[in-house]
């Protein structure tokens, strides 16, 4: 059951970008996803497109993975092309029936949108595919690192995505056993209306919140018989260096920008 | 400073504690006035029944807990201050009861490195610490894993590496196999029996598997939150009747070996052989 | 012959529908009667987790069938929901699952789902409370005060209050103390036998099967391996040890004994019974 989730698993490897620095990762992703943002026309989204399929191969995690991390989001895939399809007026009418219209913007933005959406949930399975849960909390820790000067201690919140990302799968399997445990004692949690149904999560919803307290309580000790103190100057096994290969990351983007620019200049506007 | 030999790593002295310390009320005391030592390179075993204190006696030995009265010294730093309590987890490690409570990181050599780097460690030689605990217990190949995909032998066996990482001389088990099977049990006792034997550190153990403290070089009894025995394994384990009437077992061997009249000190199934199997080829 | 519950030819594998299904459980079929006591021994993985989920259908079988009172359990959503109140099973570390705010209520959960009357729920907390050696001043406590020990023996309860026609337990006494061990395993004897419901205890450990089991079910790589009366499952020694599962001590130095040339049956499994056939040896000069 624990291997179905696909949502931020990294798959090991020793990719391009498996070895890249998960900060240039970092601001690669959130640079990218502006891109996907800014494009206008079909021409700077094709563009966008052909660099994140670039990018897959660069990773070396194969297609069929990376179409799995899509299925998640299908249905907000299929929403969104509903939605835009029928309620986006303007242009020829391709196709109409009992007072729903399909027009040619309907279609074009729906096609757009879906990309987009496509493109956004791609490049960014790609950063966790290609970085451990460690390494990118590392790197988000690092990028944050002048917030100290306001006095944020960074390093706890880092600790606390670590924790959290690590006890994921832990509190999965948990309340795995306690729905279990209750199916077995008669509990319903299929039949009867909102407030009965609701009612019956409370036999789960119990038993998982004590047992996380407790987990709290074991790990702190746990964390200071390891000496963790929360403010001390912490050293890290993993180094993190800018290297020549993560300056090819930027120059990607810088192009992929520049190809956007003259793009959307020179082609008319979906939107 | 106290009176301490060289070899003593641990020290109790007059120890009692309470969980709620403001009413010092004797009748909420799981500790009582607890003298004991430990001596460098021992395999301590601590057995009783659950309540009796142990856990809390473990909690002492690295400065988790504060005793309301009395002293804990480790290697002559008394516990109580907040610098003390710091150094004194750099001598003391320890391995709780489950170990899905314990692990930090999402792979496994990040999480052996998470107490070297507490300490603020150069990074190269985290990198060799960590290796090097690694292959210790035994778990080097899995470096890389995430640890929600190994056994529970295996990830007792990292939190021991974890310990190992910060070069403590002494590690503390809190009942570390009483969550696992007996192929976990098996590989966690055999880590623990590497670490006495070949490194040299000082193990003190808390169980309630008697077949695991006669083991021991020495076995503690624990009740009511005082110390009733403290002696060798054969020495303790031949006191069947106190034992049960504290609500704790003899092994099967050494109950099988006194029914036989070979007297009550036998321990292992090795003993056992070594004793029977000249008879047994005399007679036959 | 009609066995209260069979199944029958059971596959189950985790990785339903893809190319390399490993299989939990392969082709087991098992039968149990009203009033029988089993043990099942396996290790970690061996499938006798997987095996149990079957049994009140918390997991469907990817073939075969499970006939619980006649009755195939899958063959519709009331039978499915009503076998959990025949076969109750009580999970490893049970006290985990406890949420009420009284032991009353907690063990109440179970009869409550029955749609029982109060009067009822009543009469089946009390008696459960009794087989568990709940007082009556516990159950008005809450379940989180309680200790380790007793928490359990509450969980225990909470099952044993559905009534049902067979209790399942899977490791009851993992994580107790030596005396918490023996007085739960007293009191799953004596409720075996008072009520004549049939138990299976699923454990690794061998001498706490061998205490209480009158048959043991050995399972080993998704298979039965073993299904015996307990005083047959020893002579086979050599194969449970080489299996991993491990053997009593005085099983094993037995068995090393034998191996040495002694003659000696390997069918022993408490210490009582092995200085009875070693005695005559000894002294005999």
């Amino acid at each position: 059951m624990i291997n179905n989730i696909t949502f931020g698993q990294y798959i090991p490897g020793n990719s391009f970008f498996h070895k890249c620095d998960p900060r240039s990762k970092l601001i690669g992703v959130f640079w990218y996803v502006v891109l996907i943002f800014l494009c206008k026309s079909f021409f700077s989204l094709a563009l966008v497109s052909a660099f994140t399929l670039i990018s897959v191969i660069f990773s070396g995690v194969n297609l069929k993975t990376v179409l799995k991390s899509l299925k998640p989001v299908l249905i907000i895939l299929i929403f969104t092309a509903i939605v835009n399809l029928f309620y986006t007026s303007g242009g020829e009418i391709i196709f109409a029936i009992r007072g729903f219209k399909i027009t040619e913007k309907g279609v074009n933005t729906a096609v757009f949108t879906v990309l987009r959406i496509i493109n956004l949930v791609v490049v960014s399975s790609l950063l966790t595919y290609t970085t451990t849960p460690t390494m990118l909390t590392d790197g988000i820790e690092r990028l944050l690192h002048p917030l100290t000067y306001l006095h944020i201690n960074v390093g706890s919140l880092a600790m606390m995505m670590t924790l959290a990302l690590r006890f994921i799968p832990t509190l999965i399997e948990e309340i795995q056993r306690i729905i279990n445990a209750q199916k077995s004692r008669g509990a319903d949690f299929e039949n009867g209306g909102i407030v009965s149904r609701a009612k019956a999560l409370v036999p789960i919803f119990v038993p998982l919140i004590i047992s996380s307290f407790r987990r709290a309580y074991e790990l702190a000790f746990a964390m200071t018989a390891r000496c963790y103190t929360g403010g001390n100057e912490r050293t890290r096994m993993k180094q993190m260096k800018i290297k020549v290969r993560d300056i090819f990351v930027f120059v990607y983007c810088v192009v992929l920008t520049s190809g956007i620019i003259v793009l959307n200049r020179l082609f008319e506007a979906v939107l | 400073m106290s009176d301490l030999s060289n070899d003593t790593i641990i020290e109790f002295e007059n120890v009692s504690f309470s969980y709620n310390s403001d009413n010092n009320a004797k009748d909420n005391e799981v500790l009582h006035n607890i003298n004991l030592s430990f001596k460098k390179g021992e395999l301590v075993a601590v057995v009783g029944r659950n309540g009796s204190g142990k856990s809390t006696l473990a909690k002492l030995c690295n400065a988790l807990y504060e005793p309301n009265n009395g002293r804990v010294i480790v290697n002559g730093i008394v516990s109580g201050t907040e610098k003390n309590d710091e150094e004194i987890r750099k001598h003391v490690g320890m391995v709780f009861q489950n170990p899905d409570n314990q692990i930090v990181a999402t792979i496994v050599e990040d999480d052996v490195a998470f107490g070297p780097e507490n300490l603020g460690i150069d990074p190269l030689e985290i990198r060799q610490r960590v290796d090097d605990a690694l292959k210790k217990v035994g778990m080097y190949e899995y470096r890389l894993e995430q640890p929600f995909k190994l056994s529970g032998g295996q990830k007792q066996r990292v939190a021991i590496a974890g310990a190992i990482a910060m070069r403590t001389e002494c590690i503390v088990f809190d009942e570390p196999t009483a969550m696992l099977d007996p192929l976990g049990r098996k590989e966690v006792l055999s880590a623990v029996r590497t670490l006495v034997d070949e490194y040299g550190i000082t193990v003190i153990l808390i169980t309630h598997f008697m077949e695991e403290a006669a083991q021991a070089d020495r076995v503690i009894v624990l009740n009511e939150g005082c110390v009733i025995l403290d002696n060798t394994p054969e020495k303790v384990f031949s006191k069947s009747d106190l034992l049960n009437s504290i609500g704790l077992d003899i092994p099967q061997i050494t109950k099988f070996c006194a029914l036989l009249g070979l007297g009550n000190s036998v321990l292992t199934v090795d003993q056992a052989y070594d004793l029977l199997i000249p008879v047994l080829e005399k007679n036959s | 012959m009609n066995h209260f519950v069979e199944l029958k030819d059971i596959s189950y594998s985790y990785t339903q529908g893809s190319k390399n299904r490993v299989f939990a459980v392969k082709d087991v079929n098992f039968n149990l009667n009203k009033g029988e006591i089993v043990g099942i021994i396996g290790h970690t993985g061996s499938g006798k987790s997987t095996l149990i989920s079957v049994f009140n259908g918390l997991l469907k079988p990817a073939s075969g069938s499970v006939f619980v009172d006649g009755q195939d359990i899958f063959q519709d959503k009331k039978t499915l929901y009503n076998v959990k109140f025949k076969v109750g099973i009580c999970f490893q570390y049970p006290e985990y699952q406890l949420f009420e705010e009284t032991v009353f209520k907690d063990i109440a959960f179970g009869p409550k789902n029955m749609k029982l009357t109060s009067d009822e729920v009543k009469q089946r907390v009390i008696s459960a409370a009794r087989y568990c050696d709940i007082s009556e001043e516990m159950l008005n406590k809450s379940p989180f005060e309680l200790s380790g020990g007793e928490k359990r023996r509450v969980a225990v309860a909470g099952v044993m209050a559905m009534n049902p026609d067979i209790l399942i337990l899977d490791e009851p006494a993992a994580g107790l103390d030596p005396a918490g061990r023996t007085k739960l395993i007293g009191l799953i004897r004596d409720y075996n036998r008072t009520t004549g419901s049939a138990v299976i205890i699923v454990s690794h450990n061998m001498e706490e099967v061998c205490s209480l089991c009158e048959r043991v079910v050995v399972v080993n790589k998704s298979k039965i391996v073993l299904d015996s009366a307990l005083d047959d499952v020893f002579s086979h020694s050599e194969m449970l040890s080489s299996i991993g599962l491990d053997v009593p001590d005085v099983t094993k130095l037995f068995l090393k004994l034998k191996a040495a040339g002694v003659d000696l049956p390997t069918d022993v499994y408490t210490p009582e019974q092995a200085a009875e056939i070693l005695k005559p040896l000894i002294n005999r000069r």
